[in-house]
């Protein structure tokens, strides 16, 4: 989800654009090689699955994700949205140049919250779980940490853009808030497939995957 | 009379919506769409005096004054009452983040009023699979990361500074 370019006042932009560049400096900071390409990975991801409409029923639909990469990057979440972004609204006039803070900041913040949320739920894989019930104890919690990842990086873009928009004196808060949810809820469930999968996918075959931005949250 | 044969369909888009205005006889009729085809509706649609005129000293008041609004119906399409000749502007707002506008000059014609020209971001014919977009955009992620990568290396070895 993008807003437009003209849609948000000056001052919520400048606020926007200020929240952004901090937290794509804190995500730089945490750059490092073994993450780097997991991180231009994602980017690419984003970059392409955010102009693939899906058509489901009268409307169409296509992947964020940002949850899924918030709880694999952690504040990295900032830069590659931000470039993936930048890229999108160069090529795809998606969103606008002079929005491009305030749609970093809607996508990226609630994808460092799964983060940090997220992280109690993947973390048991370093034990060296060979009952079974751990196993699938496990592995049902990855699916979990896909589904939570999908609600919380939609639910806060839908909360942020809601109060980007009544900040700029659009509507009444709570309005804004169910009408932007409800187009969002298709989103939300394709990306709650989605990233369960992916993670579920990862934790078995790779899960060294989530301890690439363990050592930046110290 | 002629019928309102004067026609002159334009495409504006932002954000991946496609805003269409036509003006014929004594009306503007237009059509707001998101990228791919879906209809914009319910939207905020206004008329508005174009913000800036190169040429002509105009009157302040005149240039950015609302002169009518309108929604959307239930297939994305609007219509206004011409307003006679002059430079307008035409924005569409939904209220949810979706905006767009068009600039849209309208002359007088034997059968009313045309739009001669009309301008604003024209945007390519939605595609569903836009392969070169794509390609372009990948190879500056592959770029950065190699500048990135680059950076990094110098970082941890600082024995290859020169």
């Amino acid at each position: 989800m993008h807003l437009a370019d003209g849609v948000l006042n000056l001052s919520t932009l400048v606020a926007c654009a200020a929240l952004s560049a901090g937290g794509i400096a804190l995500g730089l900071r945490r750059l490092s090689a073994q993450s780097l390409p997991l991180a231009a990975l994602f980017a690419a991801v984003f970059f392409v699955v955010g102009t693939v409409h899906i058509p489901i029923g009268v409307g169409s639909v296509h992947l964020v994700l940002n949850g899924l990469i918030g709880v694999l990057l952690g504040w990295l979440a900032f830069p590659v949205i931000f470039v993936a972004l930048s890229l999108q609204a160069l090529l795809f006039s998606f969103g606008g140049f002079a929005v491009l803070g305030a749609n970093t900041l809607l996508l990226a913040a609630p994808a460092v919250l799964a983060h940090f949320a997220l992280r109690p739920l993947l973390g048991r894989s370093t034990a060296a779980a060979t009952e079974l019930h751990t196993v699938t104890a496990h592995r049902r919690g990855l699916l979990l940490a896909g589904v939570l990842a999908a609600t919380l990086g939609i639910g806060g873009a839908v909360l942020g853009a809601a109060v980007m928009l009544w900040s700029t004196g659009q509507d009444a808060l709570l309005g804004l808030i169910g009408l932007i949810a409800l187009a969002q809820i298709p989103v939300w469930l394709i990306d709650a497939a989605v990233s369960a999968l992916v993670i579920a996918t990862l934790g078995r075959v790779l899960p060294r995957a989530f301890d690439l931005t363990r050592a930046q949250s110290r | 009379m002629l019928g309102s044969a004067l026609l002159w369909p334009n495409l504006a888009a932002a954000h991946g919506l496609r805003l269409s205005v036509s003006a014929q006889g004594q009306a503007i009729a237009g059509e707001a769409s998101f990228a791919d085809g879906s209809p914009l509706v319910e939207a905020a649609v206004e008329l508005r005096g174009a913000a800036t005129v190169a040429d002509e000293p105009v009157d302040n008041t005149l240039r950015d004054r609302r002169l009518a609004r309108s929604r959307t119906d239930a297939r994305g399409r609007f219509a206004f009452p011409s307003p006679g000749a002059g430079e307008y502007r035409i924005v569409v707002d939904d209220g949810l983040g979706h905006r767009s506008e068009l600039r849209l000059t309208l002359q007088e014609d034997p059968s009313g009023v045309a739009a001669t020209s009309a301008t604003g971001a024209i945007e390519a014919e939605h595609r569903h699979w836009p392969w070169r977009q794509w390609l372009s955009g990948l190879g500056y992620l592959l770029g950065l990361f190699g500048l990135a990568a680059w950076w990094l290396a110098r970082r941890r070895n600082p024995a290859t500074r020169n």
